[in-house]
């Protein structure tokens, strides 16, 4: 018995002594750059510029969060990162300027009466496995998206393909799709009305491998057996460690206007709370530059009072607005006049100068700066700060101070650290200029579209009042107007109107619908989306109060064509659907001014 | 014996079925559905369409009983967080991950709470005393999340020893298992001191002193034996606790690990891994109990099971 116990004891004593030593350190994370001897090839035949590493240190790494697909073809809202360049390819690519370019589809062209577009493909496009990529494939990839489970199907949609809604619906088989291949290389689109901005989503048409997935309908699970690895895109996924990350390798087979140049590009997967401490610790070279809160208040605080991190800042104002929306039929939101006190009791630029800070600009508008269609200029004094304004409205509306007013939630989707400052922020100020109890409830993304769709579906009220972003999908003045309306299906019920949201506004939904049908004629089109979004504003669908500020981190070792300004002079860092971004990165042994 | 613990898990079972009824009727109460909702409203036609691929669209009570018919041949259905993997292969991957860290953790909070513990009751009310309460009380009070930051702050940011984060080698498991044992270290220590403190004063501790045994003869045979008791019954349920993980430690320290499921699974609302990992608790617990009641037997001759 006695010996079992001074056995215990030196096994304790040996478990001590080793949680106090820990282990050897790793690796240093940043290696001392060696210049590459000779010029640096990469498995493309891609000669390198000259102060590019050895090819074996051309590997980009970046955070990113574990997803359930892999594809977009198998969701948009919850694949993983490589989605875009380590998969498909697109048929046009957005240059820095958001203009679609030639890329898969090399050229095209639009009928007279604008209802038939022909496409025209790269003749030696194949696949990572070497199968030629044919019209055909473009054609099952439009059939693939007409399916009711794909939740991009909306997008795609809007494209206006004679009897998309009844393949949708199965009342049509899939060959009756208004997509076809003439021949191998050529392929047609034909549509019900003009589409003017129809090249602009074809950005976003991803070409899907038929040979490898065959059922139009696959669940979407086809791509994660490594056999089914391919790739028209400069990538190719070579593993998939679960839980840890994705390697992507130049893809060898790829022709086209974006090659790679770095070797590998690792998507790291962790939280974004730790990414920036990662980052900082050498572990990755770039974080942040989407919404999800990769650097927040904090760390955008801490960037700017270091020089070394602000130089490696990139900042950029992204096509996102954060709104206030009501439910405006029901009471008490149904009345303008309470809806105009709330827009004039929130002083913006208090939340963008405070707790916001270099995280937003103001907002006035459901347009951003920049986006085409957009009246910031013309529209920034409707909803302007005042609050004396804001309580005589208030008590025109029967709520003198505020009394009697119900008590109000004001909910929020998935709230980053920024959005919770911000909708606090409002609270306070409903509460300081009318004298309003607001209380902040923050919603899982389920709960939230349910509640949403049931108050428009039902016309309930129960959801009166909420704090979201709406992020552009398409630069073109149609896309995030949408949101608030379109074409009226005639004699529809309010509750299948077009639009997420409960309110409506016929005149608002005919100029959408001219507009989103008009050829050839971008100034008239951008004239008919500003006097709709005047409507928007004046009767207060929304209370726009922000437009996000995008900021990422790059270590000054990545280079490369990605960091030449677009055309209004700006440096951005937005992801590979937006930007090619991947293929436009080296690793340098210099560093970038 | 046999009997007693064979009479044991046959309640265990009733448990399950009772457990897994009021389970599945609540994960189906709440709003939402597992799949991706987009920015745009469902149509109801794609409502439809979506519910039928996970099999929703019958009624609970039918989803019910093809669940229990796939638990008879041991199949739990597969996770919809991940689609390509089963629920018994999530958690066949993920928790050896899990288990790893908590046994480490386990070897650490008792290697040192236990010492600290039984040094502060020998040496009662004396500056070492003082010391370990006052770290004990730091370890309670702290959440784990907390060291888990300082310590990422100290030893990768600072002092560059050690990275941030992942789960590569050794040098990736210090800065985990030290943020995680931290309370269950200060847990231990107090415990153990209590406990050692009471068999301390006894009366037969006395008599053995009285009677000329060394000091050390008492502390192993009369004092930390009798101890043991109450520390078997507190500690026992630390440790289902500590080998499934916690969300935060492996959050923050990049652990492909289980415990971030037991919170991701029900805000993707992926009922089958829900239920999966109640089950798993369920039983977890329900054995540290009938485990902790066994060891009484062994350690307390007063204990008899007939």
């Amino acid at each position: 018995m006695r010996r079992s116990y001074r056995l215990l004891a030196i096994s304790l004593l040996a478990v001590l002594v080793l949680a106090a030593c820990g282990a050897p350190a790793p690796a240093a994370p940043e290696a001392a750059a060696p210049v590459a001897s000779g010029p640096v090839v990469n498995r493309l035949g891609i000669t390198l510029p000259e102060d590019a590493l050895p090819l074996e240190q051309q590997v980009f790494r970046y955070p990113s969060k574990e997803q359930k697909y892999m594809t977009w073809d198998a969701s948009v809202y919850e694949e993983n990162d490589g989605d875009n360049y380590g998969w498909p390819d697109s048929c046009v690519r957005p240059d820095k300027d958001f203009n679609p370019q030639p890329n898969v589809c090399e050229s095209w062209s639009v009928s007279e009466d604008g209802k038939l577009w022909t496409f025209n493909l790269q003749q030696d496009k194949v696949w990572s496995d070497g199968v030629p990529l044919t019209a055909n494939d473009f054609v099952f990839t439009f059939q693939r998206y007409a399916r009711a489970d794909y939740d991009f199907e909306w997008f795609y949609s809007m494209m206006g393909i004679k009897n998309w809604a009844q393949v949708v619906s199965g009342e049509l088989p899939p060959e009756e799709l208004g997509v076809k291949a003439v021949d191998d290389h050529t392929f047609t689109i034909e549509t019900d009305y003009p589409v003017p901005y129809l090249i602009k989503i074809m950005a976003d048409a991803w070409v899907v491998p038929q040979h490898i997935v065959k059922d139009r309908l696959d669940d979407g699970t086809w791509a994660l057996k490594p056999e089914n690895y391919v790739s028209a895109g400069p990538f190719v996924l070579q593993s998939y460690e679960k839980g840890k990350r994705l390697v992507f390798v130049a893809n060898d087979k790829y022709t086209g206007p974006y090659p790679p140049m770095v070797d590998k590009v690792i998507v790291e997967f962790m939280e974004p709370e730790v990414r920036f401490a990662a980052y900082k610790n050498g572990e990755l070279d770039a974080v942040g530059g989407g919404y999800t809160d990769d650097l927040p208040p904090s760390a955008m605080a801490e960037i700017m009072a270091n020089p070394e991190l602000k130089k490696e800042l990139i900042s950029w104002p992204n096509f996102i607005t954060y709104y206030l929306f009501f439910d405006t039929w029901n009471p008490p939101f149904d009345n303008l006049k309470v809806r105009q006190a709330f827009s004039h009791a929130i002083d913006r630029d208090k939340i963008v100068n405070g707790p916001l800070q270099y995280q937003a600009v103001a907002a006035y508008t459901m347009n951003p700066p920049g986006f085409p269609g957009e009246n910031v200029e013309g529209l920034k004094d409707v909803q302007a700060f005042d609050p004396e304004l804001a309580k005589q409205l208030l008590a025109e509306a029967g709520y003198p101070n505020g009394e009697g007013f119900p008590k109000l939630t004001m909910y929020t989707r998935e709230a980053n650290p920024a959005l919770t400052n911000a909708a606090e922020a409002i609270a306070a100020m409903l509460k300081e200029n009318l004298n309003l109890t607001v209380e902040i409830q923050n919603l899982d993304y389920g709960s939230y579209m349910d509640a949403l769709r049931a108050q428009k579906r039902e016309k309930s009220g129960n959801f009166l009042f909420a704090l979201v972003p709406y992020e552009f999908d398409f630069v073109d003045g149609s896309n995030m107007l949408s949101v608030w309306g379109g074409c009226e299906n005639a004699g529809a019920d309010l509750s299948q109107m077009p639009g997420r949201h409960t309110w409506y506004n016929q005149e608002y939904n005919n100029l959408l619908c001219e507009a989103g049908q008009l050829l050839n004629d971008e100034a008239r089109r951008n004239e008919l989306y500003q006097q709709a979004e005047r409507i928007l504003i004046e009767d207060v669908a929304l209370v726009p109060i922000y437009h996000g500020i995008f900021n990422a981190l790059v270590k000054p070792y990545v280079k490369g064509p990605m960091f030449e300004p677009n055309s209004k002079g700006q440096v951005t860092w937005n992801r590979f659907r937006f930007s090619s971004r991947e293929s436009q990165i080296y690793m340098s042994s210099s560093t970038r001014e | 014996m046999i009997r007693y613990i064979l009479t044991r898990l046959l309640g265990l079972l009733f448990v399950l079925l009772v457990l897994s009824m009021i389970t599945f009727w609540l994960m189906h109460g709440v709003p939402g559905g597992p799949w991706a909702y987009g920015q745009q409203l469902m149509s109801d036609q794609q409502l439809e369409a979506l519910k039928a691929r996970y099999g929703l669209d019958k009624p609970v009570w039918q989803q019910y009983l093809i669940w229990l018919g796939g638990v008879v041949q041991l199949d739990f259905g597969m996770s919809f967080q991940h689609p390509d993997e089963s629920v018994a292969g999530l958690i066949g991957r993920t928790w050896p991950v899990t288990l790893h860290l908590g046994l480490l953790t386990i070897l650490v909070a008792f290697g040192v709470g236990v010492p600290l513990g039984i040094i502060s009751a020998v040496k009662q009310n004396t500056w070492v005393d003082y010391l370990a309460t006052l770290l004990s009380i730091f370890g309670f009070v702290t959440p784990h999340f907390v060291w888990g930051i300082l310590f990422i702050l100290t030893f990768a940011l600072y002092l560059k020893w050690l990275p941030t984060g992942g789960w590569e080698g050794p040098q990736y498991w210090v800065l985990p298992v030290l943020a995680y044992a931290f309370a269950p270290i200060a847990m231990i220590a107090r415990y153990t001191r209590a406990s050692v403190v009471e068999a301390l004063r006894a009366d037969h501790v006395r008599t053995a002193r009285a009677k000329g045994l060394s000091e050390r003869s008492i502390m192993s045979r009369h004092v930390l034996r009798n101890a043991l008791i109450p520390m078997v019954t507190v500690f026992g349920p630390l440790i289902p606790d500590l080998i499934t993980g916690s969300i935060f430690i492996e959050a923050i320290f990049r652990i492909p690990g289980l415990g971030g499921y037991w919170v991701t699974s029900t805000f993707d609302r992926d009922y089958p891994m829900i239920i999966g990992l109640v089950m798993l608790w369920a039983v977890l617990i329900a054995l540290t109990y009938l485990i902790t009641d066994v060891l009484y037997v062994f350690l307390d001759p007063r204990v008899r099971i007939r």
